[in-house]
């Protein structure tokens, strides 16, 4: 994407957007509602006309050749309908038509992951079980990118792991998934980078692992005795947030070097890392 | 685009053959019924003289003290039911992309497919040619059965009530471009179906104010059924090339339109 924006109603409903996803990455696609993500979507499917600037996938211009582009694209809405006169058996069939190969092979397995009964039509299934049907279609034909418009919405919780779990093996195996999500925890867990969208404004496209780095971790320091707590003299990197007994609660502000350093020099009965929270992080690009 | 065809296969089929097997009942019986009502359709035209008005303008001929057996079997051509019928399959039909699929949140999957807006347009408009085929020919059927039944002069004649079906079909086309311009300028399938429908009802109406009130006429030409002439060709047996060619031209200028918004438009479910 350069320089891309789209105006709804004279609303700019997202502006010069720039961006590139690396092939075999997963972009995670963050953002509050009606921050533009959809549209973005929608301009890369080519639903949509940019105002301005462009937008390609593998060198083909996204509005001009669409329909070139979707031979290569796997995509599921935000709000998924289907026909209701399709199961999965006669949408595979026809999806095989549509891409000029048989997909019902490449299908078997994931029918069997999302254990999906093929003969179900569309009309009786659960919004659950629509949405897998969406997520095998999207998948079956194997495409080179994959774009998700939060497809875990309508999942059970094993259903989510099960999907996360296969965006990351096709990850490995070279395709690429750009994966919009309100979900923080999901796009932590497979992302490999993250570009955050606030009123239609890119504000943040970074690596995940830059991002980790940034994240504000607790450290939580056990003294054996109250003196030694009370005595003790904290680091510039580390600034006090509770103390409890012999327990100090501690926000780590600095490279866990610094903090490693300093540790080797006090008598502690435990210490405990924990995990960077990038929530904090999300929420300040959202605020 | 053979995935493409499988899809307006299934979801028409059934529809297109409950509507030619209306039609062939509906036509076989009104060519039955009609002819033996034609004394006491020409006492209704003696007591009620605007009658003879509407007649003239459904059928496309002046209306008489006398009707002949010929503007009896035209009547069957002009039948409410019938255009009813005709119409509304294929108002229903053409409004199925985009407007049907917009309404229904089915465009996304729609065109997430390989298959370009083009693509699209031009595979519903040949299976709305097609189906109109069918139709038609479901009419000109049942009007060569129940006119078996019938004693001369009003026996089946093939070459007449071809040309009426050609002249119908040339009414069907330029309904069907009508319909394909507004549903691609429309996200609401009910919508789209209203404003042509009220447009084809207006047009009906306008038909019969010509008939009634002279100094209407000059607007006749507006309204596609004045293109439109059974009675005269059953009468005649001559079709107007002009009426043709104006029926055809409006269904492909509105087609085209149609076409031209399709392949720059926003599509997306809304």
């Amino acid at each position: 994407m350069r320089g891309l924006s789209h105006s709804y109603r004279g609303r700019l409903a997202i502006q010069d957007l720039n961006l590139e996803i690396p092939q075999g990455s997963i972009l995670g696609f963050l953002g509050p509602n009606g921050a533009g993500k959809t549209t973005t979507i929608r301009i890369l499917l080519g639903f949509l006309r940019p105002s301005q600037g462009q937008a390609s996938i593998f060198g083909l211009d996204c509005w001009r050749q669409s329909a070139e582009i979707k031979r290569e694209v796997g995509y599921i809405p935000g709000d998924l309908r289907l026909y209701s006169w399709m199961n999965a058996a006669t949408a595979l069939d026809l999806l095989g038509k549509l891409h000029g190969r048989d997909v019902r092979a490449a299908a078997g397995p994931l029918l069997e992951r999302f254990r999906l009964d093929p003969r179900v039509a569309v009309r009786a299934m659960s919004r659950g079980m629509r949405q897998q049907l969406g997520l095998i279609l999207a998948l079956a034909p194997q495409p080179r990118l994959l774009i998700l418009d939060e497809p875990t919405m309508a999942l059970d919780p094993l259903m989510q792991d099960q999907l996360l779990d296969y965006l990351q093996e096709l990850a490995g195996q070279g395709h690429t998934v750009f994966f919009s999500s309100h979900t923080l925890a999901e796009v932590e867990r497979i992302c490999h980078r993250v570009a955050i969208l606030r009123d239609g404004r890119l504000v943040a496209h970074e690596s995940m692992s830059d991002l980790r780095a940034r994240g504000e971790r607790e450290v939580r320091l056990s003294f054996a005795t109250l003196e030694q707590a009370s005595e003790c003299q904290l680091p510039a990197c580390l600034v006090e947030l509770q103390r409890a007994g012999c327990t100090l609660r501690c926000q780590l502000q600095g490279p866990v070097a610094e903090l490693l350093a300093w540790l080797a020099g006090q008598s502690l009965a435990d210490v405990t890392l924990e995990s960077p929270n990038l929530e904090s992080i999300f929420r300040g690009f959202y605020a | 685009m053979r995935g493409l065809i499988e899809k307006i296969v299934r979801e028409s089929l059934g529809l297109v053959l409950a509507a030619s097997l209306a039609l062939f009942l509906v036509v076989t019986v009104l060519t039955l019924i009609l002819p033996p009502m034609q004394s006491g359709i020409e006492q209704f035209t003696v007591q009620l003289p605007g009658l003879k008005g509407l007649l003239s303008g459904l059928l496309g001929v002046p209306v008489l003290n006398r009707l002949s057996a010929g503007m009896m079997l035209g009547v069957v051509w002009v039948d409410p039911v019938v255009l009813a019928v005709l119409w509304g399959f294929e108002v229903y039909f053409c409004t199925r992309f985009p407007a049907a699929e917009v309404d229904n949140g089915t465009i996304d999957i729609l065109l997430s497919w390989p298959l370009s807006r083009t693509a699209i347009y031009l595979c519903e408009t040949a299976f709305c040619l097609l189906w109109g085929v069918v139709l038609l020919l479901s009419c000109w059927l049942g009007f060569a059965l129940g006119s078996l039944w019938l004693e001369a002069p009003n026996h089946f004649l093939a070459g007449r009530s071809g040309l009426v079906v050609l002249n119908l079909g040339a009414v069907y086309g330029a309904v069907a471009g009508l319909t394909f311009l507004l549903s691609s300028l429309s996200n609401r399938r009910a919508r789209a179906m209203t404003v042509v429908l009220a447009l084809l009802g207006a047009s009906y109406l306008l038909n019969f104010v010509t008939q009634l009130w002279p100094p209407a006429a000059v607007l006749s030409r507006f309204s596609l059924l004045h293109y439109y002439q059974p009675g005269k060709i059953l009468l005649s047996g001559r079709l107007e090339p002009m009426s043709l060619l104006v029926l055809v031209g409006f269904g492909l200028v509105c087609w085209l339109l149609g076409w031209w918004r399709v392949c720059r438009r926003d599509l997306c479910s809304s």
